[in-house]
């Protein structure tokens, strides 16, 4: 990718982010719900009408929406993503503190995904329509159907409850609390990315240059490492981007089950909260995130696929 | 005898596409296979070296080579018989070079996997075999990938790479149909010297009846499956028997022209 794609692609992802905060922040408008009444419900206490308007005169709440969003944008430039109402601290240190819960989940159940499905997909390509390929296949269709919540929920039944090798309860991050969020997000992607890999390699495999190779007289093993893994790997990363954008929005529901202390509990909370502050700066960091994997994944094509670095067809 | 096909039949899925084809070819001798498209042509040779498609499968006959019939060949069989003994030119050697790796690279690897020789004795002799080939700027093709050559470089590559070993036996499936005429009579003629050279027996199959008639001693015409006349060359085109053959070489009248090659 030359300096002018990167520069024209750094400002589409400047108009988008700008798109997807003005349609969160009205979201957040249009929703019924009162943070102010929320906040105040906590205390517990009576309230009076007076203090409500107070309150809500000094989170900027009654202006219109354009004074609110504009108000909000002006600080986000400055690099202020504003006060989160129920936390009562800054946004940006909120997100902080919940970032490496999700980070390590999201990283962990990558890598386990990774181990499960590169092998089971490449074993499921070269025995093609034999009894081990319809096994994996068998298996991975189990596993797209079947929604990672209630994946979860089972794991925690049977693991934790019943047989009791892991700890039922989240609250911090720890390595054996670890295990089950990552597994269950692990299948889930598995089941989508062991076919995904088998589609790619079948896809090689039918190339006229695996031909090519077997008639200079190498051994299918030599032929699948050297060539048609690095050639498979062109596609399969897109589809890994894709499964990382899933894993954002996958990961905030299982952290819910496992009450994991990340940005996706956070997030719900804050929704729960009408927490604007801090629902605008989480959405925002997804979308950053998001773009930014996108982008990786199109800059390592490019370094990895010589016709598309020399400008070739 | 180097080669003796006997009653081939081979089949893709249900449907039987070859019949009952037989060939025999010595040491160093080289036989020409034409026949309008879809006779047949490229599912034979395919056949002869185990590569055919995914649905593609001998369903008769025995290849011998060396005395040994390959169709009872494990894997192992394959990889010793391939790229050394035996050896494949196509249509378009970039399509069967990896699109995402260097020519060098491949070219080495190839050496390396049935040698003994270093990395950097595998890229000088992979060196002097593009020199060979006519290729004048071999280090800059060493570099290249596949899709930044030309055809006619290309086919001169997969030439080079199919002779590096000095096979017994060069099969060969149009190597010059995609280029124009005069670097198909070049590269022709490049791969005839070599193979003269290292006395490699060729099966070549192609369209034009002047290449043909200019290079092989013994010609198989080929009709929807079958055989239709098989003999010398020289006698073939003097005296054709069959109806097909005459309506072949009439539809080509540069054919006596010799001119058309050389
Ligand atoms: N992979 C395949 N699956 C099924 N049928 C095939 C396959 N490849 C070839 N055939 C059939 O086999 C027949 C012979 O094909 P083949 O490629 O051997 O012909 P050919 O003589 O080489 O033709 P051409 O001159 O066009 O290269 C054709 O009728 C074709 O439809
Ligand atoms: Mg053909």
């Amino acid at each position: 990718m030359k300096g002018k794609e990167l520069v024209h692609r750094l400002i589409q992802m400047l108009i988008t982010l700008f798109g997807v905060s003005l349609l969160t922040f009205s979201l957040m408008y249009l929703s019924p719900g009162d943070p102010v009444e929320m906040l105040l419900e906590v205390a517990d206490t009576i309230v009076s009408e007076e203090t409500i308007a107070e309150t809500r005169a000094q989170l900027g709440l009654d202006k219109p929406f354009h004074v609110q969003y504009f108000r909000w944008l002006a600080g986000v430039l400055q690099g202020d993503m504003g006060m989160s109402y129920s936390a009562k601290m800054p946004v940006a240190d909120r997100l902080w503190q919940s970032l490496p819960g999700t980070m390590v989940l999201a990283a962990s159940a990558t890598v386990t995904m990774l181990l499960i499905s590169v092998p089971c997909g490449i074993l499921s390509a070269v025995y093609r329509n034999r009894p081990l390929d319809y096994l994996i296949r068998g298996i991975s269709f189990l596993g797209v159907s079947m929604p990672s919540f209630w994946v979860g929920l089972i794991l925690l039944y049977v693991l934790g409850l019943k047989l009791r090798l892991f700890p039922i309860a989240g609250g911090e991050v720890s390595f054996d609390r670890m295990i089950l969020p990552t597994l269950t997000l692990s299948i889930a992607m598995a089941a989508k990315y062991t076919r995904q890999v088998r589609t790619a390699v079948l896809e090689e495999l039918g190339q006229e240059y695996i031909t090519g190779a077997r008639i200079r007289g190498f051994p299918m093993h030599k032929i699948l490492w050297r060539h048609v893994l690095p050639n498979a790997c062109l596609p399969l990363i897109t589809l890994l981007g894709l499964q990382i954008g899933w894993l954002l929005g996958g990961v905030a529901v299982i952290e819910m089950v496992f009450s994991w202390p990340g940005l996706g509990k956070m997030a719900v909370h804050a929704i729960e909260m009408r927490d604007y502050p801090l629902v605008q700066g989480f959405v925002l960091w997804i979308a950053v995130l998001y773009m930014g994997i996108n982008l990786l994944v199109d800059i390592s094509y490019t370094y990895l696929d010589p016709r598309l670095k020399k400008g070739g067809c | 005898m180097l080669l003796e096909v006997s009653d081939l039949s081979v089949s893709y899925g249900e449907r039987e596409i070859v019949r009952n084809v037989n060939v025999s070819l010595d040491e160093g001798e080289v036989l020409a296979i034409v026949g309008e498209s879809g006779s047949g042509k490229t599912t034979v040779i395919r056949a002869i070296l185990g590569c055919l498609p995914n649905e593609g499968r001998v369903s008769g006959g025995k290849i011998l080579f060396e005395g040994k019939n390959l169709l009872g060949n494990i894997p192992a069989e394959w990889c010793r018989l391939c790229g050394t003994k035996a050896t494949m030119v196509f249509q378009d050697s970039g399509s069967i070079l990896d699109p995402i790796d260097r020519i060098g690279s491949q070219f080495i690897e190839y050496i390396r996997e049935h040698s003994s020789l270093t990395k950097k004795e595998a890229a000088k002799a992979a060196e002097d075999m593009l020199r060979k080939m006519h290729l004048s700027n071999p280090e800059n093709i060493m570099k290249s990938y596949p899709f930044e050559l030309s055809g006619g470089m290309r086919q001169r590559v997969g030439v080079a790479m199919a002779m590096f070993f000095k096979p017994r036996l060069l099969l060969a499936d149009e190597p010059t149909s995609a280029l124009d005429v005069t670097t198909q009579a070049q590269v022709v003629k490049e791969m005839m010297e070599i193979c003269q050279q290292d006395k490699t027996a060729i099966i070549i199959v192609t369209h034009n009846i002047g290449v043909a008639a200019y290079m092989s001693d013994k010609l198989i015409v080929m009709q929807a499956g079958e055989i239709v006349e098989s003999g010398r060359t020289d006698e073939i085109i003097a005296r054709p028997q069959s109806i097909y053959t005459k309506e072949l070489l009439d539809a080509v009248p540069q054919v006596g022209g010799k001119s058309y090659v050389s």
